[in-house]
């Protein structure tokens, strides 16, 4: 692997070390309402009272509350679980876009995600979604992780949909790939839902996806495929693309929304720019631990 | 077509316009590789392609030649290109001396040398078209415009020399206006330019030679009782003494006079040949002119009117017997008059001309202003300043001629067929006028104007190239003519008389149905007849002319009008391909 890349990697995992995996507080669709804890426990302990709403089970009433204060309080308890989260990252070619920090962002990315897991109580597992999607051994440091080449040549959709990886039933699947491929988003979500406790969606690009520079005549090729287009690369297409990617992640964020996923946008370059968390941690999906 | 430019250093900027034009395209044409995550997303963005690589392949390189076309030639442009013609075919116009004096030499004359000069050809000189001026008193132009100089050889055998002088200069002008601006003129002669040619379209040839020459330079008929009187004038004009025989008539009455003549001699012989009204041929012999060594003189009529004075007054009709007699060309009296003077109420008729003088009493003296008809005939000449002149009071027909102040005193009304009133008001016993040379005039002129206006030709005998007026008869408006060389042509008529050039010696008859006459054209002209100055040479050179259509154009706004329409059809398909 790249010493860049490993680099990443280990830079990634150092930004985990730092947090924690958050699960989300509802369930994606199709979950039957599971609530989660937020702490693992060894059995079903006492966590904290609440206010009573009506429908709550009368039997979790506490009365010794209701006595002193004359208030009816519900009697809150820790589920026991072992959480889950399942990492898919996108092994396509256009990860490692030239001239751009994507693929260390996202190799940092999943060596944060994978960290704070652990740092969480998750277990967790790793999948690269390149032409066919395999397991991540991550044993070990993640600068020693193998099999992580972005050399994919088509969508992770389609290997994902081929493959069929065996994700643990209501684990998390955190989902890391820019989405720029042409097909249905709701396949995907629908795939990453089905038996999720939760889904997050992280679209990771880099600013020359986002904001391409006006390059005149020019033969746009694309990664992946290696397809070409002769195109006048001017205000007036600068612009079209900026509509036609605006487009797209509507596209996505509709289809997050409607399979209860949570959906996020992070740039590579300010990614690895510092590994900041802020963006994850803004949406619930991590949080930094407190040192003592 | 050769061409040149003004500045030529300025087209050393196609070296840098052509490869900066070639390297734009280059650049423009080179695709950036850039490699994108998504192709999809730029399925909106304006293809460098548009219309297919067919189309494009088409209409690239349609616009790079276009641009570079019109950089070529803005490129000429800034050079300034001059465009001339190079030599070229001209055409040409060749002025023939046509006087007499071409002649000389017979076999070897000028007329001869020219011909074959002019058969030959005229070296390598282009030639677009021909025309023949023959130079004659007047210029001619002969026949129409041929293609070659061979086409015009009829031309040039029909040149006859027969005038007796040739006007070069007018032929030369006229060949000039003729040809057009970029005509060469060729000049044939037998003698020098009077100042070379200053126009480098002009090229003179001179055949002649100096050669000896004894010829009439002048010859008169008149007749009188005592017979025909013959006067001929003979001149020597060599550079040494000549002789020759004189020959008057034919036959028996032939006359023979030796003369010996000393150089530049010239003898007048007078001699008296009994009555006639034959033609008298008069020659000379030995020389190498024989055009002008014969001349024909023909009765040259009586040069009298017949007329009548029908006046009662016996004054009135004494002066005018004493003017028409002073005249001495009128016979009063005798077989039907042409001219009637009378005071009474004679009508005039077809060839009768009547003067009707206005005597009576109770008249007017007036003393002037006289205003007279400038150029009538009855008025050449008539001073009738200090004259007063009586005459009676009443209104007067026809048209005035005389009028003292606004009264008219002398009209005239023309009748059908040559009939003729002239009306007079005039009172001797009031006037001065016949006291005066007006008197003498009015009716010297008054006979001279009525014999003119008698049918027949005025001047029977005259020099070859002038021309004769023929008064036709009343009623008469066109005569047959015969031409000494037999040659037929049918005259017409124009306010009754025709005019005839005599273009060749010799007698020519003219017929009409009321009577036939004839005029001798003599080939008299001395300077015609004076070889001595004749010399060969040429004069002007037609190298020295630059031809205006050959003549450096400046043709940069050719150049500009060609970028403007590539321009334009640049904006044209450039506006399809962005369609």
């Amino acid at each position: 692997m790249d010493a860049r890349l490993v680099e990443a990697l280990a830079a990634g995992e150092r930004a985990g070390g730092g947090c924690a995996l958050l699960p989300p507080r509802r369930a994606p669709g199709g979950t039957a309402g599971l609530l989660l804890t937020r702490h693992s426990g060894n059995s079903i302990d006492f966590r904290e009272h609440r206010e009573y709403h009506p429908g709550d089970d009368v039997r979790r009433i506490d009365w010794n509350v209701y006595a002193r204060s004359d208030s009816l309080m519900v009697r809150m308890h820790h589920e026991e679980m072992a959480p889950h989260a399942d990492i898919v990252v996108d092994l396509s070619r256009s990860m490692s876009l030239g001239g751009t920090k994507k693929a260390e962002a996202t190799l940092g990315l999943v060596a944060m995600l994978a960290e704070a897991a652990t740092n969480g109580g998750f277990s967790r597992a790793v999948w690269g979604a390149g032409d066919e999607v395999k397991r991540i051994e991550t044993n070990g440091p993640a600068s020693s992780w193998t099999g992580l080449e972005f050399a994919g040549r088509g969508s992770p959709a389609a290997s994902l949909a081929r493959s069929g990886p065996s994700w643990k039933p209501f684990g998390m699947r955190i989902f890391v790939s820019d989405l720029l491929w042409l097909g249905d988003p709701g396949q995907l979500v629908r795939q990453l839902a089905h038996r999720a406790a939760a889904v997050v969606i992280v679209q990771l690009l880099a600013a020359r996806d986002l904001a391409p520079e006006r390059s005149g005549n020019a033969r746009l090729v694309d990664s992946e495929s290696g397809e070409t287009l002769d195109a006048l690369v001017d205000d007036a297409a600068l612009f079209r693309y900026s509509s036609a990617l605006r487009r797209h992640q509507e596209n996505w964020n509709d289809e997050a929304r409607r399979g209860e996923a949570v959906m996020l946008t992070m740039t590579a370059e300010e990614l690895v720019d510092g590994w900041r968390v802020g963006p994850l941690a803004e949406r619930g999906i991590l949080e930094r631990r407190r040192t003592a | 077509m050769t061409s040149l430019f003004a500045w030529p250093v300025a087209l050393a900027a196609a070296a840098v316009a052509i490869p900066a034009l070639l390297a734009i395209y280059f650049l423009r044409s080179r695709l950036k590789n850039v490699e994108v995550a998504g192709l999809f997303l730029w399925a909106d963005a304006p293809r460098t392609k548009e219309g297919g690589r067919r189309l494009r392949r088409l209409t690239t390189p349609l616009l790079f030649f276009l641009e570079l076309l019109a950089l070529v030639l803005l490129t000429i442009a800034a050079a300034r290109p001059f465009g001339a013609s190079a030599r070229e075919s001209r055409p040409l116009v060749l002025v023939l001396d046509d006087s007499f004096s071409m002649r000389a030499g017979e076999k070897e004359s000028p007329r001869e040398h020219a011909l074959a000069f002019l058969r030959s050809g005229l070296g390598a000189e282009q030639l677009s078209s021909v025309r023949v001026v023959y130079a004659g008193g007047m210029p001619a132009l002969a026949g129409a415009e041929a293609a070659s100089l061979d086409a015009a050889r009829p031309l040039l055998d029909a040149w006859s020399c027969g005038a007796p002088s040739a006007d070069l200069d007018r032929a030369v002008a006229f060949a000039l206006e003729t040809g057009g601006a970029r005509a060469r003129v060729f000049v044939v002669s037998d003698h020098p330019p009077e100042t070379p040619p200053a126009s480098g379209r002009i090229v003179w040839k001179s055949f002649g030679e100096a050669r000896p020459n004894v010829a009439f330079i002048a010859a008169t008929r008149t007749s009188a009782e005592s017979g025909e009187r013959l006067s001929y004038e003979v001149k020597n004009f060599s550079t040494g003494a000549a002789s020759t025989m004189l020959r008057v008539g034919s036959g028996a009455q032939a006359r023979e006079l030796p003369l010996e003549l000393a150089a530049g001699e010239a003898r007048r012989v007078a001699l008296t040949l009994p009555r006639g009204e034959a033609p008298v041929s008069a020659t000379i012999s030995g020389d190498s002119l024989a055009f002008d060594d014969e001349v024909t003189l023909l009765d040259p009529g009586p040069g009298e009117i017949r007329a009548r004075v029908d006046i009662a007054d016996e004054r009135l009709r004494s002066l005018v017997e004493r003017a028409l007699d002073a005249s001495g060309r009128v016979v009063l009296g005798g077989g039907e008059p042409s001219l009637v003077v009378t005071d009474g109420d004679v009508a005039s008729r077809p060839g009768r001309w009547v003067v009707r003088i206005d005597h009576a009493a109770g008249g007017v003296s007036l003393a002037g202003p006289f205003l007279t008809a400038g150029t009538h005939p009855l008025t050449r000449g008539l001073a009738l300043s200090g004259v007063v002149w009586g005459t009676p009071r009443g209104v007067m027909d026809g048209d005035p001629i005389v009028t003292a102040g606004n009264t008219p005193i002398v009209t005239e009304l023309d009748g059908p067929r040559g009939a003729k009133t002239i009306f007079m008001r005039f009172d001797p016993a009031l006037s001065t006028l016949h006291l005066t040379p007006a008197w003498p005039v009015l009716f010297w002129n008054l006979v001279e104007w009525r014999a003119e206006e008698l049918p027949g030709v005025r001047e029977p005998n005259a020099r070859v190239g002038a021309m004769a007026r023929i008064t036709l008869p009343p009623g008469v408006d066109k005569a047959s003519l015969r031409a000494p060389d037999g040659t037929k042509l049918e005259l017409a008529g124009v306010n009754g008389a025709a005019a005839l050039r005599l273009s060749q010696p010799g007698v020519w008859s003219v017929t009409t149905t009321a009577g036939s006459w004839r005029v001798a054209a003599n080939p008299i002209a001395p300077a015609e007849s004076d070889l001595s100055k004749c010399s060969p040479g040429v004069w002007g050179d037609w190298k020295r002319d630059a031809d205006p259509a050959s003549a450096p154009r400046d043709l940069t706004w050719a150049a500009l009008v060609g970028v403007l329409a590539i321009l334009t059809a640049h904006l044209r398909f450039a506006a399809k391909g962005t369609a």
